[in-house]
């Protein structure tokens, strides 16, 4: 098998060969304990170096806000997830899906288990920054030691075996057939170890008397060494390795996905650039990212999403993924030619989805971007991974000059804010209907075996997690997707928790004495406390903490001319600079309150699902920028269940609010 | 309401001429329409009166954004003196229609009925919430009032200068006479006119000094002549009376029409309360014999509580002529109930709480959805006027306190469709999802008005909800395909209000002799003696805050098992007995704190109702979920008490320095 995306591939190797026997629902009886290793697990540092437990410190206090969306929550909720869905018993590897429809909802060990740990343990610093979230700190810590563990002394890559965990063979992958289960493998797929580099630059910073940066520029060097260098371009030479393998140039090229999956690699390198000033590292994510953006046959001239010679399917994450990495390194190089091939994706991406409410579909045929039909494999749901992507690809853009700031705007407030699970009163409350839900008793038995599941708190575990399948109105998706009816892949949650401290960052900029508010979202900050009733009225207050000047963007959906701005109670006048308000000088402790009037509209979006898969009809209540209502609803657990937002009178919630004492760089997720 | 319902349905159905500015979901744009001439009143020399304090503490607090009627009431209080015309002496439109293109209000015969309705229930609002929102259309109405009383003490209406205030001749559903009578000057003498007792009463408690004592007096004594006694038994010579018209004994005044003959309840439930306020048992006597003619010798309400059929021109389609009108019913409930409590009549309390049940057996009472009529053949779904549905609250609370607890039914019905019922957001009139393709009426020019009909209605109550939508939709017709006419009858706001004010009023028991505060329902309220803060259905919480020494009980609802139940006082844990559902807390000091404690938890519950299938999602004793949603307005929009975390609403609280016990 070759040239189908990483969901894809999941997929076929889930179901392709059993598609017979029917299990209806299954209930299992007393609690499943998480599962122990199945033998000793081997690490290839059985020696790492020690270091000091992560601090987190800041500012917390007590507050009365809106209670509208509040991403330093979310990202709280997000370390829920990241720290409960491992495993402890097995080198806290997460757990690989999630099966919330099952009863009990049950939590899987698989093959994207190990492939997930870096992408875990990226966004957990950042979400603690954001949040303030103290949850599962020795957790943390111990993951950060088996870090360090899987790494070679020798060629600073991340190694691992399967032995004592069987569930993580990683079966198609030429690169590692016929290697036996005590072998270490490093994976340059980059999702996982691409990801490890940021997340150990980012200990780095905040460590650095730790073993960190040490790390981090093993890894990194080791990355380097792992490049085929051509010109103007550089690709991985393989998908994965074991110690002492030599380098040799592949006979042929990877094109299409292969070459997509090249930018977690470049993502890494140019983080480490990023935190230690290393020209070389920026220069070979440069030329990664030239060749999967010009050379990889991913991407047409026009943005459109491909696969190669040979394949028909696009994966939408891994392209949304490269245009997030060839912005991140045209920010760093100039490069305007990358700009111009992620913007084309970018737009290329908003027609293949839905750009109202942010709906991204799992894959786009080459013939796109309108939806054709079915996929083979039944792709008629979102992955949060595109969603999340397209959200920081919108960020970055407007970063660069390219004003995309209101679709982020809806984006977050909708899609991006369902797909996150926030509660789990839908599992308990009895109105589900799951008699038609049928398994394939094979496709099941993939998952279910002895040893390879827990049952143990579940729900409560996996709050905070992200819809590996939503629909247009459903967090579960539909009962019957060719997925099995899984709810999360926890590729998704590390994506979608990436972004939500992405998004988080670039609420406000402050550089020179001057804060932005690009986002009019709940905020607290060194600078400022925002406060957003929207979409409850159109108001924001914008506490001063220091002496700043302060513009204000205003979304898509208010005139200039209505937004009416008092410092204090006072009238100020105010000019507009494009979307932004200036609002001028405040002093420390000032209060600038924005008000504009908010309406609803209705309209009819078309998004592919299990009632046609060209396409059918929804039809959505919007709020300013943020969805109230939606026909038909969910039947699971149903999205857009905002109708407190629609009668005009705020409510409040009692919060914690934290300001760290660290600061990254916007552009740094 | 049956009258104003049957009044409202028969102009608009019957007119659509060419003058007709309404039509089908349309409406022009219309300010509020002037009289057609001097309006008549029978008394053009009225009394002096004061201006009507409502004396109270006002202070801004932070409660949990759980169900607050306080906050219900000054809701319904914008509504009951905003949809009113200021050019027609400030005179209630009598509906609404939201569903139309814009919204309008209009008028018709139905405002001569909620004058008293209105005026009874305004000061309880202002007394729950502290509202002093248009208290010019109060003074205004207070002086239409004293206008209206004859030198006999009754009420009068005419059509000078309004014509809608009539219908063309004689109507059997609300017992009108027609402006073909001749008479120019008409009493009807329940409803309206009976309720006037109870606002005459209230005001003059607040202004002893007033016109009202003597008022009150009269109307008494006005009612007395035209009330025929028979033994143990009463009944009014006739549904309307005029000046000049003699009372003439008549054994059968209300014919087929036993419909009519339910409507006397007004009189009696009036008459009680006209002895509880003043100490006049021979008003009580008169309200016995009254329900003693209807429950023994109509046997209106039947023996196994059955409601009996209300004549030949109750309901419409199929079932015309062969259904009970439920609000009727309802008031004859409470009329039963509220003779009994003066008189200790066990019989009338059996029959009371007989139908009480019966009412609830044909009805839904997870939500307390109560249909329109009841009937033996379905022949289409009905919807639930709010009248009803109040009045089976005031029952169930009625019934509570006197000893026959019925607190969880209240509770349910109370946060569930009565909640629901009334109108609290205007959004979805305008957010442009509207399918308007059913809505049919027709009204005339120069009887309705579109000037900001959706904001001035807000607080009003619904006239023809579904279970899942204020808006009842064509489906939701008395027997066949109806189009969607009006939205609110205002009968239904008048109700809806009442029943706000009964369970604020009886949610809370203080017995000044005992010191004691007994807690009958945990919601939101302020209170002399201890402010409330309910985290239902959030979480399993609630907070006493007290405010003078007493003798604390709470009754903890049915959904939560006693041993599962937690208080603390200031932080320190207090072990509660329990007498029955009373928690019983014990002395607790002034200024401290009580906090109670328990598990909450969702269930779905699958109802058929009127024909329909619904699947509730219920956390504690609220909805907080239905399927299928509704389509116009939907009903519980409810996910944000799901997430299990308080979330909370800046409100000026109000305690009044009056209190109508007699009430």
């Amino acid at each position: 098998m070759k040239n189908h995306p990483p969901g894809a591939r999941l997929f076929m190797f889930i179901v392709s060969p059993f598609m017979s026997g029917v299990l209806d629902c299954f209930a299992g009886p007393d609690v499943i304990p998480d599962p122990t290793p199945q033998a000793t697990i081997e690490y290839i540092n059985p020696d790492p170096p020690t270091f000091k437990t992560p601090e987190y410190p800041g500012e917390r206090y007590e507050a009365l806000v809106p209670a509208t969306l509040d991403l330093a929550e979310r990202c709280a909720l997000a370390i829920n997830y990241l720290t409960e869905t491992l495993n402890p018993n097995c080198g806290y590897i997460p757990y690989s899906f999630v099966d919330h429809l099952a009863d009990p909802p049950a939590m899987y060990q698989h093959n994207q288990g190990i492939m997930i740990f870096g992408k875990f343990m990226q966004p957990i610093p950042l979400l603690r920054v954001a949040s303030g979230s103290r949850q599962n700190l020795d957790i943390e810590t111990e993951m950060l030691k088996v870090v360090l563990s899987m790494q070679n002394p020798d060629d600073g890559l991340i190694y691992w075996s399967i032995k004592g965990r069987p569930w993580e063979k990683w079966i198609w992958d030429n690169a590692v057939q016929g290697l036996g289960e005590e072998a270490q493998i490093a994976y340059l797929d980059g999702f996982g170890n691409g990801r490890l580099l940021s997340a150990l630059c980012h200990y780095a910073q905040k460590d650095p008397k730790g073993p960190w940066r040490k790390a981090a520029r093993r890894l990194n060097e080791g990355f380097k060494r792992m490049l085929i260098v051509e010109g103007d371009t550089a690709y991985r030479f393989s998908k994965a390795t074991v110690p002492e393998k030599p380098v040799v140039k592949p006979e042929e090229k990877p094109l299409g996905q292969s070459a997509g999956e090249n930018a977690w690699m470049a993502l890494g390198l140019l983080r480490y650039h990023q935190a230690f000033e290393d020209p070389e590292s920026l220069d070979l994510a440069h030329k990664i990212m030239r060749y999967i953006m010009r050379d990889g046959q991913f991407f047409t001239e026009d943005g459109r999403f491909i696969n190669g010679p040979t394949g028909n399917w696009a994966h939408f994450h891994t392209h949304t993924m490269d245009m997030l990495v060839a912005l991140c390194v045209s920010e760093r190089t100039g490069d305007r030619d990358l700009l111009d091939r992620a913007l084309k994706g970018f737009e290329y991406g908003i027609h293949a989805g839905e750009g109202l409410v942010g709906f991204f579909p799992e894959a786009v045929h080459e013939s796109g971007p309108e939806p054709t039909g079915t996929h083979g494999y039944g792709y008629l749901t979102s992955e949060h991974c595109e969603v999340a992507d397209m959200v920081s690809v919108g960020i970055m853009l407007s970063h660069l000059g390219v004003d995309k700031w209101d679709d982020v705007d809806r984006w977050v407030r909708n899609q991006m804010a369902e797909d996150q699970l926030t509660w789990t009163g839908w599992l308990t409350d009895g109105h589900m209907d799951l008699s038609n839900r049928k398994i394939p008793a094979e496709r099941l038995a993939m998952f279910r075996h002895d040893g390879w599941f827990t049952t143990d708190r579940v729900p409560e575990r996996t709050l905070g997690g992200f819809s590996g399948w939503p629909g247009a109105n459903d967090w579960a998706g539909h009962a019957n997707t060719p997925h099995i009816g899984l709810t999360i892949m926890n590729c998704c949650s590390a994506n979608g928790s990436r972004t939500l401290h992405h998004v988080w960052r670039n609420i406000v900029h402050y550089q020179d004495g001057k804060l932005r508010v690009n986002l009019l979202l709940n905020r607290a900050s060194k600078w400022a406390d925002i406060d957003s009733y929207i979409p409850y009225t159109g108001r924001v207050d914008v506490k001063a903490k220091r002496k700043l000047d302060l513009e204000i963007r205003i979304p898509d959906w208010t005139s200039p001319d209505q937004v009416r701005c008092t410092v204090d109670g006072k009238a100020r006048p105010i000019s507009f600079n494009g979307r932004y308000a200036q609002i001028g000088r405040l002093k420390k402790k000032q209060t600038a309150s924005l008000n504009f009037p908010i309406t609803e509209r209705t309209e009819t979006v078309k998004i592919q699902d299990e009632r046609n898969p060209l396409g059918s009809d929804y039809t959505v209540v919007i709020r300013g920028n943020t969805v109230v209502s939606i026909d038909p609803q969910g039947q699971y657990c149903p999205f857009y269940q905002r109708g407190h937002y629609r009668t005009g009178n705020p409510l409040y919630k009692k919060t914690e609010r934290f300001v760290s004492d660290e600061d990254y760089d916007p552009s740094w997720f | 309401m049956k009258t104003t319902c049957l009044t409202l349905l028969m102009i608009v159905l019957a007119t659509g001429s060419a003058r007709a500015q309404v039509s089908g979901s349309q409406a022009a744009d219309a300010p509020d329409p002037p009289p057609k001439g001097p309006i008549g009143y029978m008394n053009s020399d009225i009394p002096e009166f004061e201006t009507p304090q409502y004396p109270g503490e006002y202070y801004e607090a932070i409660v949990p954004a759980t169900l607050d009627l306080a906050e219900r009431a000054r809701l319904a209080a914008h509504a009951m003196t905003s949809m009113t015309n200021p050019l027609c002496d400030f005179e209630m439109y009598s509906g609404v229609g939201h569903m139309n293109d814009p919204p309008f209000m209009m008028h018709s015969s139905g405002g001569g009925t909620l004058h008293g309705k209105f005026m009874e229930v305004l000061p309880l609002m202002r007394t729950m919430s502290g509202s002093k929102e248009n208290m010019h259309v109060e003074m205004a109405w207070i002086k239409t009032l004293l206008k209206m009383q004859g030198k006999d003490g009754l009420l009068y209406v005419s059509p000078e200068g309004r014509p809608w205030m009539l219908p063309p001749q004689f109507e059997s559903a609300s017992g009108y006479p027609g402006r073909n009578d001749g008479y120019n000057y008409v009493c009807l003498l329940s409803y309206s006119t009976a309720r006037a007792l109870a606002v005459m009463l209230i005001y003059a408690q607040k202004d002893p000094g007033g016109p009202w004592s003597d008022a009150v007096t009269k109307l008494f004594s006005g009612y007395r002549k035209v009330i025929i006694e028979d033994g143990d038994m009463a009944h009014v010579y006739s549904t309307w009376t005029a000046p000049g018209k003699p009372v003439v004994k008549n054994d059968d005044p209300f014919g087929e029409h036993l419909y009519l003959a339910g409507s006397q309840a007004w009189i009696a439930q009036y008459l009680a309360i006209y002895d509880r306020a003043r100490n006049v048992p021979e008003a009580s006597r008169l309200a016995e014999k009254i329900m003693n003619y209807n429950m023994f010798k109509v046997n209106f309400n039947e023996a196994s509580g059955r409601f009996r059929f209300g004549g030949p021109e109750v309901g419409a389609g199929k079932i015309r002529g062969k259904c009970a009108h439920f609000h009727t019913h309802a008031m004859n409930i409470l009329g039963c109930l509220y003779v009994a409590m003066q008189t200790g009549n066990d019989k009338l309390l059996n029959r009371g709480l007989k139908a009480y049940e019966w009412g609830k057996s044909v009805s839904d009472t997870l939500v307390g959805f109560f249909p329109m009529v009841t009937y033996d053949e379905y022949a289409g779904a009905q919807t639930a006027e709010t009248c009803e549905v109040a009045d089976m609250v005031i029952a169930g609370l009625t019934l509570s306190k006197m000893g026959i607890d019925r607190w969880d039914d209240v509770d349910r019905w109370v946060r569930n469709q009565l909640a629901e019922n009334q109108l609290t957001w205007t959004a979805w009139i305008t957010d442009g999802r509207l399918d308007r393709t059913d809505v049919s009426i027709s009204i005339p020019q120069g009887e309705y008005t579109t000037a900001d009909a959706a904001q001035r209605s807000l607080g009003s109550f619904a006239g023809w909800p579904a279970p899942n939508d204020f808006v009842g939709s064509g489906d939701w017709g008395a027997g066949k395909k109806d189009p969607i006419t009006l939205t609110v009858m205002n009968c239904c706001t008048g109700s809806g209000a009442r029943g706000l004010y009964a369970v604020w009023r009886d949610m809370l028991d203080y017995n000044e002799e005992q010191k004691s505060l007994k807690v009958n329902l945990l919601l939101n309220r302020a209170s002399k003696w201890a402010d409330i803060d309910s985290h239902i259905p959030y979480t399993g919480r609630v907070d006493i805050r007290v405010k003078m020494k007493l003798d604390l009980r709470i009754r903890v609802p049915e959904w939560i098992q006693p041993d599962e139940v937690s208080i603390t006082i200031n932080g320190k844990p207090r072990e509660p007995e329990f007498d029955g559902r009373y928690a019983r807390v014990g002395w607790v000091g002034k200024g401290r704190e009580v906090v109670m404690t328990f598990p909450i938890s969702e269930r779905s519950e699958k109802r058929t109702i009127e024909g329909f299938d619904y699947t509730f999602i219920v956390r504690g004793n609220d909805v907080v979920h239905v399927d299928p949603p509704g389509r116009h307005c939907p009903m519980y929009q409810r996910s944000h008490y799901r997430g299990g975390e308080t979330l909370y609403t800046k409100v000026t609280r109000f305690v009044s320095d009056e209190n109508f016990s007699w009430w």
